[in-house]
């Protein structure tokens, strides 16, 4: 007769607790081990060619996913073909979690090999996570001129690039023809000035039925911060340490904004313009005739309602001189390179492919943006979108500082209390002036 | 010399007898059990913690090397920022209001799906919990569609009843209610299942005897089953109370503090400095107030419904 080990209750439970610490305490450590390098394949005779796996990430352009599917991805498979040792690991990081997951990856060293940068990308910069380029640009006799001149400053910092320019967006004035139309004008003619906008916007708001001739998100930081510069006022002095935007001609625009929705009362109301579907969706719907968006949004309106008659152009001009007068919003795109990346030849090679011509069209003209080379059309058949691109001599770029967030907040909070009628114009833009130059002194000290 | 040694023997014998003795030696096993998750607790919640209390007197951005050290300042400048004092009153104002409101009416709703008359209660209990198994941001969209003014469905019900438009996201009257409605939705059933579970354990002899005294229903409900479930009401509160103070993702999504700040929440706030504003002393100094808040809090909470 077999005699088994006899396994206490209290034996087995301390056996099975102290499993469980050794393999918490194995798991912990592995954790902290690198990563071992997976085996080549070691097949074949010839040694297989090495490929790098560089990461790119980028805010999505188009529905979740659509971007990847559309435009990245097949850009990239023809930018692998072209740099065979090279491959991309491409992830679109939604908008909403964009700056945590930038902070937190380059805060950890961690940051993408390649990444897709907005306005507050000096806050990597000044904290050495981007990579300066122009040694590199020197080397390989980069052609500056390629691009538009004025694209490469946002990527400049302290007299050094640390970017690419990609993208290029700007705001333009679209109106809806059938609605001009309506209201008696002609709907291939857009207001030259802001008394022709207006004088056609109280048309078209007294058309009824719940029309009006304007309207805009109440906190749009894009667009309602451009009335005091179409007036001749200016936000900020040269070097940026003081916000100016409540001087006279400022306050003519501000004055003006408000007018349009609590005198002349042409403009949709703040508050529903600030709920869905948004000013965007009731410009669809034709219960908006004219709007200031960015150009992508003619390809949203073209895609959903394929028979509306759109109009693009510049927008009406205010008593500023020159491409003031139209001021628009404007932004620039750009490709950076992260300061402690592992192979930065490599990155290099892939960002320079990126803006050659066809890969440029195949992305970025791809997601209806304007081009940002002088160089390349995207869109040569297409009306609108060639007027679009000739806007953009219009549009105006806010400042890329790292306090651009806290600007912006500050901005459409100011503006958004004086469209919903919580304060007055006097009220919100002093207040507003005081907050930003406070801010700029504590970015200073 | 003598007497030295005498003591060192001692102060030896103690110090193995306390070992002998000791719980950690006696329970080694059940220590080893608890292990693990004394391990992740550390590391995820005591390190934060601590890490956080020191973030909270530097200065500077999460993706800087070195952020100087600037003593108590975030703090000072907490008191004199004035969207923080506007965040803190919303903070204050919505949970005051969520709290009662989500408790009664899961209270309420608990003993109406609680009721011997009522078939499918499993199929009520999972509509009820449905809402919190969804994305918190997905929900926000819906609602969003859901309240709004012209085409939202809520205005086109509540014209029947002649409710003027109400613009529940976007007057700055109304913006934190309807991100209440949006969070009562979504929260409400975690309070019914607990009520729900905790009405099972009342004893149904109280129940009997309570109607062979007399009682009518309204009277057992108020005398006997609720005065009975006070522990699990009392959980109910303390929790709806903390993560009313940690109300984010519904808000990021559906007015992203707005408008005008009337829906800005602290946690909201905390989000901004630390990824968008670059001022992660800042964010810290707020989370650890937000903590000096929520445990007097649910302290006094505690004390005063825990008491019979």
């Amino acid at each position: 007769m077999a005699t088994g080990t006899k396994l206490s209750r209290r034996s087995f439970l301390a056996r099975s607790a102290t499993v469980a610490g050794v393999a918490t305490l194995g798991a912990g450590l592995s954790a902290c081990a690198p990563a071992v390098p997976a085996a080549g394949d070691d097949s074949g005779d010839a040694p297989a060619m090495e490929v790098v796996t560089l990461t790119m990430w980028k805010g999505p352009h188009k529905a979740a996913g659509d971007e990847t599917k559309l435009c990245a991805q097949p850009t990239l498979d023809v930018l692998e073909e072209m740099l065979p040792g090279i491959s991309v690991d491409f992830s679109e990081v939604p908008w909403g979690q964009y700056n945590e997951k930038f902070v937190a990856a380059f805060a950890a060293d961690q940051g993408p090999d390649v990444s897709y940068q907005t306005e507050s990308f000096p806050r990597f910069v000044n904290t050495g996570h981007i990579m300066p380029l122009d040694d590199m640009i020197e080397s390989t006799n980069f052609d500056r001129s390629f691009f538009y001149e004025r694209a490469w400053g946002p990527g400049t910092y302290d007299g050094t690039t640390y970017s690419f320019p990609w993208i290029i967006g700007g705001s333009n004035l679209f109106w809806n023809k059938d609605l001009f139309e309506q209201a008696g004008h002609d709907p291939d003619t857009p207001p030259d000035t802001v008394e022709d906008f207006l004088s056609i916007s109280q048309d078209i708001t007294a058309l009824g039925d719940d029309i009006y001739g304007f309207g805009g998100h109440p906190a749009s930081w894009h667009e309602n911060g451009q009335w005091p510069r179409r007036f001749g006022g200016h936000w900020f002095n040269d070097d940026l340490t003081e916000c100016i935007v409540n001087s006279a001609e400022a306050y003519e625009g501000w004055n003006f904004l408000n007018a349009l929705y609590h005198e002349y009362e042409i403009a949709m109301p703040g508050a529903i313009s600030g709920q869905e579907p948004g000013a965007g969706g009731y410009f669809r719907d034709g219960k908006i005739a004219m709007i200031t968006a960015q150009n992508v949004f003619a390809n949203s309106v073209r895609s959903e309602k394929p028979d509306f008659r759109l109009g693009a152009s510049r927008m009406a001009t205010g008593p500023a001189e020159g491409p003031r007068g139209r001021a628009c919003y404007g932004g620039v795109g750009m490709l950076a390179i992260a300061a402690k990346t592992e192979y930065p030849q490599e990155s290099w090679d892939v960002i320079e492919t990126l803006v050659t011509p066809d890969l440029l069209t195949s992305w970025i003209g791809c997601l209806g943006f304007m081009s940002v080379s002088p160089h390349v059309n995207f869109y040569p058949d297409d009306e609108v979108l060639t007027t679009a691109q000739g806007t953009l001599e219009y549009t105006f770029f806010w400042p890329y500082r790292g306090w651009i967030f806290k600007f912006w907040d500050i901005e459409s909070t100011s503006i958004e209390s004086f469209i919903l009628g919580q304060r007055t114009v006097e009220e919100a833009v002093e207040d507003m002036v005081v907050q930003v130059n406070d801010m700029l002194r504590e970015e200073e000290g | 010399m003598t007497s030295a040694t005498s003591s060192s023997v001692q102060s030896r014998a103690a110090l193995e007898s306390f070992w002998k003795q000791a719980a950690v030696r006696r329970n080694i096993s059940a220590y080893l059990f608890i292990l693990p998750f004394m391990i992740l607790f550390a590391v995820f919640n005591v390190g934060p913690f601590f890490w956080a209390l020191w973030l909270s007197l530097l200065r500077g951005d999460l993706v800087q090397p070195v952020k100087p050290f600037v003593g108590l300042q975030n703090y000072f400048s907490l008191t004199t920022d004035n969207i923080t004092l506007t965040v803190f009153k919303n903070s204050v104002q919505y949970t005051v209001s969520v709290v009662p409101i989500a408790v009664i009416t899961a209270l309420a709703l608990a003993f109406l799906i609680g009721n011997k008359l009522v078939r499918f209660k499993d199929f009520y209990r999972s509509v009820v919990f449905f809402p919190l198994l969804a994305s918190a941001a997905a929900t926000a969209q819906i609602w969003s569609y859901i309240l709004a003014p012209r085409y939202g469905v809520m205005t086109y019900l509540l014209s029947f009843v002649g409710v003027p438009e109400i613009y529940w996201l976007s007057d700055p009257n109304f913006a934190l209610y309807g991100i209440l409605l949006v969070e009562w939705w979504r929260g409400i059933g975690f309070h019914i299942i607990l009520f729900l579970a905790a009405m099972l354990g009342v004893p149904e002899e109280l129940h009997e005897a309570a109607r062979i005294d007399g009682a009518n229903a309204l009277q057992v409900a108020v005398r006997v089953t609720i005065p009975l479930m006070r522990p699990v009401i009392l959980f109910s509160v303390v929790m709806g109370t903390i993560w009313a103070f940690q109300l984010f993702d519904t808000v990021f999504v559906l007015t992203n503090g707005g408008p005008v700040h009337s829906t800005a929440t602290i946690v909201w706030y905390i989000y901004n400095h630390a990824f968008r504003y670059g001022q992660v002393g800042m964010a810290a100094a707020m989370g650890v107030v937000l903590l000096l808040i929520i445990m007097p809090i649910s302290f006094v909470q505690m004390r005063v419904l825990g008491e019979r």
